[in-house]
């Protein structure tokens, strides 16, 4: 396009309806709706015809599940992703980005900028979060009695699978989405990530996976909790369709994620920002995309294999057809493993980028932390069958699985000794990312400890299935995760938004969401040892006094929530304190750009000077030199 | 707009908004459950409970599927498993058992449990064990230790029940034993043999829906 | 190139090596993810082999359609030969001279698509019948799907673009370690791409390979 093409005229303001029939999240949704028609009218039911084991039962998966795939690529070309695509078959030139939507409309869009992408993830990620939290309010609601019930048997493991399919959904975009997009292509010192197409489209496709998650409640639900295991699975009802394409998008959601983040880091770093200079944020970044980009495939795989045995008729987990279930269990676990670090570790990373800047030290063993992040991500890959220790695998495997698990605590504890090294004689400010910041440590310890009981194979056998297993992985993965994707938010909100978010409320919202985590969580190690089981509406009339305990805690815990969002309203629109420049006087390159980033981050490509974590050392250069000289660049061997 | 003006808008959306949303989202899983049919008091501390299975429900969204059906003090069959019956009592069970056999997978339930005098009467004639291929459906609440196999009807026999609730005129069994109810509370009971045709290995369906093959005693203080 | 009314204007001055070291990285990574992916396929082709090598595996009445089989494979096989040649000839003499070889290997894996597509619709079994069967369709179907697809859709975009372009004078030649420069402006971009997309179609070459061995010999 030249010049010339365009009026040069000054821009014409037009009416709103008008930006309704471009490309945008509101045309997606037309066109989503459209396509879902299609597919399970038309192509689900002329594809369905002559197969009574779907036409004449009660559920037609075929219909069903065209109807969806359909409505999911309505939904993209809706949102434009496909004009791209058609215009290089064709022949166009390549080219970067797409032409963006100024204001708020960009959020609503196919928007290429990584820092519109950060901020669509934040809000669909907390979006989410919030519904699969209401599902374990009514998860909790449910246990208040031992056998008095508000939801049926069938509604509550639905509730049960929602909130653990969503939060496992959504979590692992949960600091990789926003702060990995926004801060990664900043912190390696690049204008972009290096693919932003495939960026937009690993954000877009969440909320369609959350979505048809969502629609599994319309369709009777899924009985498998969020593992989904089969042959559970291709007996369930339709809503296990809406379970296993969203599951699978979100893989290639991940897997997108994953590799972007990886040539981005690989390729995009400016000069001098070498590999001992890379904050540990974006070393965690590195572990995590390395653990997406390889496991979620097998998750894509394993899913598609499930729709398959329902769709298809394939026999892959029917064992009277010469299938087998552990296929599934060793699919979806060599997945599955991998997954928790998913979640673990860019939460690492993100706690050891806040330590040194509120102790006003140097990261303690930063070549330790990259060595623990990076031996925990290829640990993950070779203790999958820890879950199966109980499900009839062959005994001898057990020992070495059990090897395998227990040696993760090695790398794993490293991150505890930066944490103690880093903190140690420092000059400790306990603002609040400092405080979740820190909470992380307490709480990963206690579910990392009780970790160990379930890694033990003659101690699983009787944790296994219970409570015991679930306030362990709460522990882990809220204790540990959303402590430090609230710390991270904290951190980072003044920068995204120019907004500092009220320390009061701040405080409030984290005492609640601490002491409450803890009474909500550890009773039920006791719960679990007690016997009550996961996943059952029903338990003894004995624990009922400690089931109602954790049930208003967990109350308590919503609550935190209910004021992390009180936050954001009053701080974004009534108190509205602008933030110094570098509220946290942090060394981070993102905070040596004015607020709002530019478009383009940098002005001319930085060269790196210093690593980012040289506090209490007065002659250190500052971490970037935004306006290098062309001798510079050189020296730096850009 | 001011930003108060519009963070005030925001949150009256966010609170209005969010509470409909929210409130809509609780309803969609609340799910209505079958109404509570009461045992027939008979004496003092003694009740007595009706109760009937069949094949299939025969009509409505479910029709293929298994089921229980429990009768009133007014003789009235209802669709449904929550049975009232009062604490500390005896209650005198009459299953009729219209659903031909199943097996059972473990041949110890062949034996009727938690009973008193751990004997069942089938058609008149006490029964101690049953042949563990002869059980349809079991009725089994695990708290009180009851666990009573219901034989199956002769797939053979003439006049089959194909519509529920079935009549007396149709093939059947007619099984009844008696078992002693503790204080007063919510119990759990259910078929223990995986009878959900349709479904892969039988479970699935019925045997986890309340109304059919699963079903709540509560026991009320008299 | 420069877009007006453009917000980002600035980027599409980025230099085009950037981009083409993007996905020489990329390719590789893709590659990996691939692996992952078949991975799963195989695991569970030697599971349930293993499980059962006996008449349930695949029962005598599924019979292998080895025929097609090796349509697929030699449509794949010799598009993968042309690609090489297409790389070497744009090494060589530049894009003019690789725009041809490219182009056949493009209709080849066209080709190889239409072949595996008339195969499922001539399949002489169900998808039920017992796990060769299953993993089989899935195999297939995914290799089709995810593997040729992709190899198409990118390779096809080189093609078309570079056709497109063959009349446009020879722009500044970027200079890219190893290219010769070509005639295009975007050559230095092609030189680059043309190899990555060698390495990533070579790769699902050797992929089918290994699929043609499991399913059609070994079976
Ligand atoms: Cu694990
Ligand atoms: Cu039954």
């Amino acid at each position: 396009m030249s010049a010339a093409a365009i009026p040069a005229a000054g821009p014409v303001r037009e009416p709103w309806w008008r930006g309704l029939g471009r490309f945008n999240v509101f045309t997606g949704i037309v066109l989503g709706i459209g396509g879902y028609l299609i597919g399970a009218l038309v192509i689900g039911h002329v594809l369905s015809k002559g197969i009574p084991a779907q036409t004449e039962t009660n559920q037609n998966d075929i219909e069903f599940v065209c109807g969806i795939l359909l409505g999911i690529v309505g939904f993209l070309v809706g949102m434009g992703f496909l004009n791209y695509p058609i215009a290089r078959l064709t022949g166009a030139a390549p080219t970067l980005r797409e032409k963006e939507e100024k204001g708020i409309a960009r959020y609503f869009t196919l928007c290429t900028d990584h820092k519109v992408v950060g901020i669509q993830y934040l809000w669909g990620v907390l979006f989410f979060f919030l519904v699969a939290g209401l599902n374990a309010m009514l998860i909790r609601t449910q246990l208040l009695y031992p056998t008095e019930h508000f939801w049926s048997a069938d509604n509550y493991i639905t509730l049960v699978g929602l909130h653990g399919t969503m939060m496992m959904m959504m979590t692992t975009s949960m600091v990789l989405g926003p702060f990995g997009n926004y801060f990664v292509p900043v912190m390696v010192g690049a204008k972009r990530m290096a693919f932003p197409r495939i960026e937009a489209l690993s954000f877009w496709l969440l909320p369609v996976a959350g979505v048809v998650l969502l629609a599994a409640v319309g369709a009777k639900g899924f009985p498998t909790g969020w593992t989904g295991y089969a042959n559970l699975s291709v007996q369930a009802k339709l809503g296990m369709d809406c379970y296993l394409i969203s599951f699978a998008l979100i893989g290639i959601s991940m897997a997108l994620v994953g590799f972007n983040m990886l040539v981005t880091v690989y390729t995009m770093r400016a000069p001098g920002m070498t590999w001992t200079r890379l904050p540990i944020f974006v070393w965690s970044v590195i572990a995590t995309a390395f653990l997406q980009l390889l496991a979620a495939p097998v998750l894509i795989a394993g899913m598609s294999l499930v729709l398959l045995d329902r769709v298809v008729g394939t026999t892959f987990f029917m064992p009277f057809s010469g299938g087998s279930p552990f296929l599934y269990e060793n699919l979806f676990w060599f997945f599955g493993h991998p997954e928790v670090y998913i979640l673990a570790l860019p939460g690492f990373g993100l706690v050891l980028e806040i330590l040194p800047v509120f102790s006003r030290k140097p990261l303690w063993g930063y070549r330790l932390a990259v060595a623990g992040l990076m031996g925990v991500a290829l640990l993950s890959f070779f203790v999958w069958q820890h879950h199966l220790f109980v499900s009839g695998i062959n005994p001898d495997l057990r020992p070495f699985f059990m090897f395998t698990t227990e040696l993760i605590s090695i790398p794993t504890a490293l991150v505890f000794l930066n944490a103690m090294g880093t903190l140690f004689r420092g000059k400790i400010r306990f603002s609040v990312p400092m405080l979740f910041a820190l909470a992380l440590f307490f709480n990963f310890f206690i579910g990392g400890a009780s970790g160990v009981f379930l890694s033990d194979a003659p101690s699983d056998v009787s944790t296994h299935g219970s409570f015991f297993v679930m306030a362990h992985f709460h522990y882990t993965i809220m204790g540990g995760l959303v402590f430090a994707f609230f710390g991270g938010l904290f951190y980072w909100f003044p920068k995204m938004f120019g907004v500092h978010l009220n320390e009061k409320l701040g405080k409030l919202q984290f005492w609640l969401f601490f002491i409450f985590f803890n009474l909500t969580f550890f009773p039920l190690f006791a719960v679990g040892m007690l016997g009550q089981p996961r996943r059952v509406s029903a338990y003894s009339p004995s624990l009922q006094w400690l089931n109602d305990w954790v049930t208003a805690a967990a109350y308590m815990i919503g609550l935190s929530f209910a004021v992390f969002v009180v936050n954001v309203v009053y701080s974004c629109f009534f108190e509205r304190r602008r933030p110094e420049a570098n509220p946290w006087h942090s060394k981070g390159i993102e905070w040596q750009l004015p607020t709002p980033i530019p478009v383009d981050n940098f002005e001319r490509v930085p060269v790196i000077n210093a690593s980012p974590y040289e506090y209490g050392t007065p002659e250190a250069p500052l971490v970037a030199n935004l306006n290098p000289s062309h001798a510079e660049v050189v020296a730096a061997g850009g | 707009m001011s930003a108060r003006r519009l963070g005030a808008l925001l949150a009256a959306v966010l609170v209005v908004g969010g509470g409909v949303a929210i409130g809509l989202y609780v309803a969609l899983f609340l799910e209505a459950s079958p109404p509570p049919v009461q045992a027939a008091v008979i004496g003092r501390r003694v009740a007595a409970l009706e109760l009937q299975t069949v094949a299939e429900v025969g009509h409505g969204e479910n029709s293929f599927w298994v089921s229980y059906y429990a009768r009133t003090p007014g003789h009235k069959w209802v669709h449904s498993t929550i049975l009232r019956v009062p604490a500390y009592s005896l209650v005198h069970v009459t299953v009729y058992q219209y659903d031909s056999a199943t097996g059972l997978r473990n041949p110890l339930w062949g034996q009727p449990r938690g009973v008193v005098g751990g004997v069942m009467y089938v058609n008149g004639k006490p029964v101690k064990v049953l042949n563990p291929e002869l059980a349809s459906h079991t009725f089994a609440i695990p708290e009180l230790g009851v666990s009573v196999p219901l034989p199956g009807v002769d797939e053979e026999a003439p006049n089959q029940c194909s519509n529920a609730p079935c009549t007396l005129a149709e093939a059947h069994n007619t099984i009844t034993f008696t078992f002693r109810t503790r204080g007063p509370g919510k119990y759990r009971w259910q078929c223990f043999v995986p009878c959900a045709a349709g479904f892969i290995f039988g479970f699935g369906g019925p045997m986890q829906s309340i109304g059919y093959m699963d079903g709540e005693l509560e026991v009320q203080s008299s | 190139m420069q877009e007006m009314g453009f917000q980002t204007a600035g980027y599409e001055a980025e230099p085009p090596e950037v981009m083409a070291r993007n996905i020489n990285v990329g390719v590789r990574l893709l590659s990996a993810a691939m692996v992952s992916f078949f991975g799963a396929f195989l695991f569970a082709y030697v599971y349930l082999k293993e499980r059962d090598a006996g008449a349930v595996w695949r029962p005598s009445s599924v019979k292998v359609p080895t025929g097609t089989g090796i349509g697929v494979l030699a449509c794949v096989l010799v598009s993968a030969l042309l690609t090489g040649v297409a790389v070497d000839a744009l090494r060589r003499r530049g894009e003019g001279a690789w725009r041809g070889p490219a182009a056949i290997s493009l209709l080849l894996i066209y080709a190889a698509l239409g072949v595996q597509c008339y195969q499922w619709a001539s399949l002489p079994f169900t998808p039920g019948s017992g796990p060769y069967a299953s993993v089989f369709v899935a195999w297939t179907g995914f290799y089709g799907g995810v593997a040729l697809l992709t190899s198409i859709y990118w390779l096809q975009t080189m093609v078309t673009g570079s056709f497109r372009t063959r009349h446009v004078p020879a722009g500044p030649v970027v200079s890219v370690a190893g290219a010769a420069g070509g005639e295009g402006a975007i050559s230095g971009r092609i030189q680059v791409e043309a190899r990555s997309f060698a390495f990533y179609w070579y790769f699902l070459a050797g992929v089918q390979v290994v699929t043609f061995l499991l399913l059609y010999v070994v079976a």
